[in-house]
């Protein structure tokens, strides 16, 4: 074959000729046998040239010399950072493959604590050197650090990756191999200062914290909580005791102390952030009192107290402060008793003080009538309560 | 709702924005160009170099130079292009030391017998073929061929025209058919 029909088709074959034009001389050149033939070598070559470059790579144990020799350590965990001018950059770093937890006594698994065995066994592909920590994540150049130490997780996170930190956020992104479980997680800051996003999850599994800007350069504990059925963690139980206050209307007081400590059980379910309804089951005393007058002058004045059980129906306005950690409210109840209709107005407040549990202090007033052999009774007490409360599935119930 | 990218998506300057912080963002850095970049550069070395036990050493000198070169200049912001070169580079250095001539692989090649070229494979004469290219057609040939680059990544690669990258991988393709030529009557 001549040496200038070879450069033709070889240049028709890199398409540095357009073979596709009307005057082009490729189909001219096939015409000739020997090209035809020419032309399937070449095809032959370059299918073995691209075979051969497919199958030439350096072999792992080449790249772990290499980083052993360059003491650089392999890691293929996410770098974070801004976008923008200020390029801040980050690096985050994840435990290196799958990591066996432990349950520990809240429903959370502490990431921190590798163990082996518990039904909770979850395991996180993390990518990283760092066996201590699940995740650390610096800010070069700033004095806003954020690190990510402990990531408590109950269920099976397959992969777990900080995405992008900003100076007032994190992007958190992971996938779960749970079924469905990825719908209505939460993600909650430090347990003093929680943040709680619901359904901060996107389609993409990537989600959001915000931490104000007052806490950037503080240590920030970031977990997920259990997935739970949404209703039995707005079904709330409550446990309190109640003190009568000295009342007005009653000398009883002091003689029997020991009779004005009530108690009451109740539950509640939280429709919405600020609203609830309750039920509660008081077991309280009514300090009666009647008085008869003639004109203007008291010439019967009768008291007298009694001990009785009450069930009321209540509605709670609320408002989270401080950061979710105490809520304020005020609860007017409607109650049924031996005595008849009673009403109760309170006002309290509610102080969470550990992920489970949290404790309220309620200041509350009642009013009640009771008409007996055509004695108008009234009973006007005050007192205040101190309890606890905590959702069922804090109680285990999911 | 702010997005982070992966690191993957992350540019080589961003990559080599990376390396000059700190060591866990370093570190990062190097994990993806290395695994960016190694296969080309590894390729480059293998066909350069025509012997893999070199080709593995000079790889790894690329490698370990560029990962513990803590000043680097800003022209290695062009990561693999900085990777090439400085891989070619090394190659002729190892070709100086162990003062491999082409003429004598091409002298191997000649003095194969029948029977020994029936029985080698196609691809182990292509690779045998490449080696015997001229120098300056060689190389562009591995850039075009074995690195996917484009004719005009060559040219920018090599500093020359776009028609002189053209003109150096269709002289190297001729070659190589020239040079395979014989065996691949002998297959026929």
């Amino acid at each position: 074959m001549k040496n200038e029909s070879r450069k033709l088709l070889i240049e028709y074959l890199y398409g540095i000729k357009s073979k596709d034009s009307e005057d082009s001389e490729f189909w001219e050149l096939l015409e000739d046998e020997s090209v035809r033939g020419e032309y399937k070598d070449i095809t032959l070559i370059d299918k073995e040239i691209a075979n051969i470059a497919e199958s030439i790579k350096p072999s792992e144990q080449l790249m772990a010399s290499v980083f052993n020799k360059a003491g650089v350590t392999i890691s293929t965990g996410s770098v974070v950072g801004t976008t923008g001018t200020s390029a801040k950059l980050f690096s985050f770093q994840l435990i290196p493959l799958f990591m066996t937890m432990m349950l520990i006594t809240s429903p959370f698994i502490e990431v921190d604590n590798v163990s082996t065995a518990s039904k909770f066994e979850s395991s996180i592909v993390a990518e990283s050197n760092i066996k201590d920590d699940i995740g650390t994540i610096t800010e070069q150049n700033s004095s806003n650090t954020e690190t990510v130490n402990s990531i408590r997780n109950p269920h099976q996170i397959t992969k777990l990756e900080i995405v992008e930190v900003h100076s007032n956020d994190i992007s958190i992104k992971y996938a779960n191999e749970i079924e469905n479980s990825s719908d209505n997680q939460q993600i909650k800051k430090n347990q003093k200062n929680q943040v709680t996003l619901s359904n901060f999850l996107t389609d993409n599994n990537i989600g959001v914290i915000n931490i104000p800007q007052s806490d950037i350069g503080y240590k920030q504990q970031i977990y997920i909580d259990e997935p739970q059925n949404p209703i039995y963690s707005n079904v709330i139980i409550n446990v309190g005791a109640m003190s009568n206050l000295a009342s007005y209307n009653t000398k009883l007081n002091n003689e029997y102390a020991s009779q004005f400590e009530n108690f009451n059980i109740g539950i509640k379910y939280q429709l919405l952030d600020f609203l609830a309804f309750g039920i509660d089951y008081y077991q309280e005393t009514y300090f009666l009192n009647y008085r008869e007058y003639q004109g203007i002058i008291p010439i019967r004045d009768i008291e007298q107290y009694t001990n009785t059980s009450s069930f009321y129906g209540s509605t709670i306005v609320s408002y989270p402060v401080l950061d979710n950690f105490a809520s304020p409210y005020l609860k007017a109840s409607l109650g049924l008793n031996k005595f008849g209709v009673t009403d109760r107005y309170s006002a309290g407040i509610v102080l969470n003080l550990s992920d489970k549990f949290s404790t309220y202090f309620e200041y509350g007033v009642s009013n009640l009538r009771y008409t007996n052999q055509n004695r108008d009774y009234t009973s006007d007490r005050n007192n205040i309560t101190l309890g606890i409360q905590t959702s069922l599935n804090n109680l285990g119930i999911k | 709702m702010k997005l982070g990218k992966s690191i993957d998506k992350y540019t080589d300057d961003e990559l080599f924005v990376l390396i000059n912080s700190n060591k866990k963002n370093a570190d990062i850095a190097y994990t993806e160009i290395y695994h960016r970049y190694s296969t080309s550069v590894y390729k480059f070395c293998y066909f350069y170099l025509k012997n893999q036990a070199d080709a593995e050493d000079v790889f790894q000198e690329v490698f370990v130079k560029y990962f513990t070169n803590t000043d680097k200049s800003p022209e290695s912001v062009n990561i693999k292009s900085y990777l090439l070169r400085s891989a070619k580079n090394h190659c002729l250095n190892k070709l100086r030391q162990s003062k491999i001539e082409f003429s004598e692989v091409y002298e191997n090649l000649l003095t194969m017998d029948n029977d020994y070229l029936e029985e080698k494979e196609l691809k182990e004469q292509i690779r045998l073929s490449i080696d015997l290219l001229d120098e300056k057609y060689r190389e562009a040939f591995i850039l075009k061929e074995i690195e996917n680059m484009t004719f005009k990544e060559v040219g920018e690669h090599l500093n020359i025209t776009l028609s002189g990258a053209q003109s150096r991988v269709v002289r190297a393709k001729e070659q190589l058919i020239s040079l395979l030529e014989p065996y691949l009557k002998e297959l026929k």
